[in-house]
């Protein structure tokens, strides 16, 4: 999968929004990514010890610390970004799909 | 995020987070431009401005974006009333209502650079209050400022002249014209811009005006302001701060007067037309029992215009479901004659009063006899047609739509219906593709996914310090407040849980031993714990640290743009009928348990204790209905802010989001970094609903500021109930 857009398109076809005009599905896509975005900095953070959280608090003021200095800060306390990232894509998913769904489908998948 | 990026990022990309466009592929800007083009000339009064004069250095040398500074630009009010007419994007929701505050005649600008400035950075005093949801929308504000100075567009004055405090204008009266519907607008008076408060106080104008979308109140009256401004502009409408956004504009004011001229002709035609009906009955001795009812054809037909369909002065909604299939509704036509009367069977508005009383009369007339069967059969078609449209909600509830969108949109009967049949093909058809295909071939199995993920996380990843730059300090320190809460009320309902065990255990050693039982109603609060429902959709039951995320939208809003996202309806606590039971046992608190006494015997309000109440959050769910209200917006906000806090948890208003309400409230209150809080007054018409509602009443408390909140709001709850 290249991008974002590609994985929201195939929750909102997942969700069985197949028919959605053309205005309302890109207004939901806007959405949806930037929902799936702010939840997923979300988790980087709740995955920092705290001590370490306040540290990037106060590291963020400073206009020094670019992107670089937070990819390393983040390697440094032990934090997976890019797995952050996919386990909160997932439960994104599964929570607007439905868990029974991806349940089902697993399931479909093990017997198969 | 890489530099080219970043540069994007800063040039362009308006509607959406610069990492969200990103992500989406979406260029900003289009392509780097390979030649530099020259600037374009700069207007006469304007001049470019330089990112500098908005920068200031702090204590350690570090230089930094000074919000105040920015947001009190005249580049940043333009920015906002031209995002304000954007009301499906959550930017543009934001200064719609940042425009409104400003406008208002006092100091309106101030108010609204404070509030901005609390929004970006929230409060030391109160860093609960900090993780704002406003924030988002008005980075992405910020950063569209941001980038137009950069790219060197010409702006008028950088500061603000002190906001001048102007008395406020004493508004005209207005008299119902006379039947020939000359009405003088008095619009080429610059004066007349100004319009009558009264106007907006005619609930059936307002309601008309409510119930068109943007497009049918420009098609029929020709401006632009949407509903959504109609709304803000009627939530204002009591005293000087009513109208300041159209005021402001006297086209749009003009075409509002010739709205209100229009509408007020078309009654006084309609009504012209019910008084000859009347007036023949009356000459013809037909004023016997029921007579008006059962004239009703007559008058049916006066509803109607020229070309026989319904028009004004029925509600426009109620117009349209005629209108949809008119011979239908022509039978149907009881429906309609509820319709003009009020929950106790009289008629009302829009007839004018003296059709009203005639027809008042007439009903009256019928009690006990015949036609008050006839009523009640009607009431009970209407009440047929009021549950199918409940049906349709619970409908669409049970489809997984956001039900609160459609009742607040106030969609047509006819609308609704056809949402729902759209909804329920597009369901049926995803149902019959299940039960043919099977689940497992419409959705991917998640190992799968998770390979086809990994690289595409890893780019989300990549992009993530950016974001997290661009989010700000403010961000971080308001997730890590949430986190410190979370702990405490999970620290604070293990030791309820463990209080509760051990009242049990005690209750039960007791029961052994044949001796009266320990009462366990000391733990009571128990009830404040937050409880797992993992039947809910909306609520991430997660075993990660990702459990603090707010819901997932689950239907698109699109269809109805004017709706504020931050709305929520809030029905599960069904105000008590007057008169009931459940009235009549209210909760009452002592004033004394709910204020803290000066020594001169006044008091002030704790709001801590006052917000803490279940009471309280009654009053909120109560009045979240009432969408056209400051304050009911507000408690709107404040059961949107629990309910967010709350998601992981599995229960909407549990102890948590509570809390987060609480200090939210409380901040409101007493803050004082941005002390003229636009909720402020919306808040204390809660609190004082709260405390005319919930406290006894002490006559010899010494009458302090409070309490003339507490008789204000006593007042506003008459003037509703009236």
């Amino acid at each position: 999968m290249e991008n974002v857009e590609q994985f929201i398109d195939q929750i909102i076809n997942e969700k069985g929004y197949t028919s959605l005009d053309a205005d309302v599905r890109a207004q939901l896509k806007a959405d949806l990514t930037q929902r799936l975005l702010d939840q997923i900095d979300t988790a980087a953070i709740y995955a920092l010890p705290e001590e370490k959280a306040v540290e990037l608090s106060q590291k963020l003021d400073d206009p020094n610390f670019g992107d670089e200095q937070v990819t390393e800060f983040m390697a440094q306390s032990g934090v997976d970004l890019q797995d952050v990232a996919l386990k909160t894509m997932l439960q994104f998913r599964a929570l607007y799909i439905g868990q029974d769904k991806v349940n089902a489908a697993n399931a479909a998948a093990v017997a198969a | 995020m890489s530099e080219g990026l970043k540069n994007n990022a800063e040039q362009g990309g308006a509607n959406l987070d610069p990492g969200v466009a990103e992500l989406q592929n979406i260029p900003f800007g289009g392509a780097k431009q390979e030649t530099v083009k020259a600037l374009p000339e700069v207007p006469q009064g304007k001049r470019r401005l330089d990112i500098s004069e908005f920068t200031s250095t702090d204590a350690n040398g570090n230089v930094r974006y000074d919000n105040a500074k920015l947001f009190s630009t005249k580049a940043f009010e333009d920015l906002l009333r031209e995002r304000a007419a954007d009301t499906a994007s959550s930017d543009g929701k934001l200064a719609a209502q940042m425009v409104s505050q400003m406008d208002r005649p006092d100091y309106g600008h101030d108010r609204m650079v404070a509030r901005a400035k609390f929004v970006m950075e929230g409060d030391p005093n109160f860093p609960t209050a900090e993780a704002e949801v406003d924030r988002a929308p008005l980075d992405k504000l910020k950063s569209e400022l941001i980038r137009r100075v950069k790219a060197g567009e010409a702006f008028e004055d950088v500061q603000q002249e002190a906001p001048v405090k102007k008395p406020v204008a004493e508004m005209p009266s207005i008299d119902v014209p006379s039947s020939e519907g000359d009405v003088e607008t008095g619009a080429e008076d610059a004066e007349s811009a100004e319009l009558p408060k009264d106007w907006f106080d005619n609930a059936d104008f307002v309601q008309q005006l409510l119930s068109m979308n943007k497009k049918a109140l420009h098609k029929k009256y020709g401006f632009n302001a949407g509903r959504r401004s109609v709304e803000e502009l009627l939530a204002r409408r009591s005293g000087e701060r009513g109208l300041g956004i159209l005021k402001r504009d006297e086209v749009k004011s003009r075409k509002i007067q010739d709205a209100y001229s229009a509408y007020v002709a078309s009654i006084t035609s309609a009504s012209e037309e019910i008084r000859e009906v009347i007036e023949k009955d009356i000459e013809g001795g037909a004023t016997e029992e029921g007579k008006f009812d059962e004239n009703f054809d007559t008058i049916r037909d006066a509803l109607k215009d020229d070309t026989g369909r319904y028009s004004e002065p029925l509600p426009t909604p109620i117009a349209k479901t005629a209108n949809a299939d008119r011979a239908e509704f022509d039978e149907h036509f009881d429906t309609i004659r509820d319709a003009l009367k009020d929950d106790t069977g009289m008629y009302r508005e829009p007839l004018v009063s003296f059709v009203s009383e005639a027809a008042d009369r007439s009903a009256s007339k019928t009690e006990g006899g015949a036609g008050s069967v006839e009523v009640d059969n009607n009431t009970s078609e209407s009440k047929e047609a009021e549950f199918s449209r409940e049906g349709a909600y619970k409908e669409l509830e049970e489809l997984g739509a956001d039900i609160s969108m459609f009742r607040l949109n106030k969609m047509s009967d006819t609308e609704l219906r056809d949402y729902l049949e759209k909804t329920k093909a597009g369901s049926a058809t995803e149902s019959s593709e299940d039960n043919a295909e099977g689940t497992a071939t419409k959705v991917e199995p998640e190992t799968s996914l998770r390979e086809r993920l990994k690289s595409l996380a890893g780019k989300i990843a990549e992009s993530l310090p950016g974001r997290l730059l661009r989010r700000g300090a403010g961000f971080v320190k308001g997730l890590i407040e949430r986190i410190r809460n979370g702990r405490k009320a999970e620290e604070d309902a293990d030791a309820l849980d463990e209080q509760a065990q051990t009242d049990e255990l005690v209750a039960k050693i007791a029961a052994a031993e044949e001796k009266p039982s320990v009462s366990s109603a000391t733990v009571a609060p128990a009830t404040e714990v937050p409880t797992v429902d993992a039947t809910k959709p909306e609520v991430l039951v997660a075993d990660t640290p990702v459990a603090k995320v707010p819901e997932v939208p689950v239907v698109p809003v699109a269809k109805v743009p004017e709706i504020k996202t931050s709305v929520v309806e809030a029905p599960k606590a069904e105000k008590p009928a007057a008169g009931s039971a459940e009235t009549e046992t209210t909760k009452k608190y002592k004033l004394d348990d709910l204020v803290v006494r000066r020594a001169d015997g006044s008091f002030t309000y704790d709001n801590s204790k006052i917000f803490s109440t279940d009471e309280f959050l009654k009053i909120l769910q109560e009045r979240a209905a009432d969408t056209a209200s400051s304050d009911g917006k507000l408690a709107a906000q404040m059961l949107q802010i629990m309910k967010i806090d709350n998601a992981g948890s599995g229960d909407d208003f549990g102890a948590y989001g509570r809390k987060r309400m609480v200090d939210r409230a409380e901040f409101v209150m007493n803050s004082n970094g941005a002390m003229r809080e636009v909720d402020k007054d919306a808040l204390s018409k809660l609190r004082s609903e709260f405390v005319a509602k919930y406290v006894e009443s002490n006559a010899n408390d010494v009458l302090t500021s409070g309490d003339r909140e507490a008789l204000s709001g006593a007042a506003d709850s008459i003037e509703r109930a009236v």
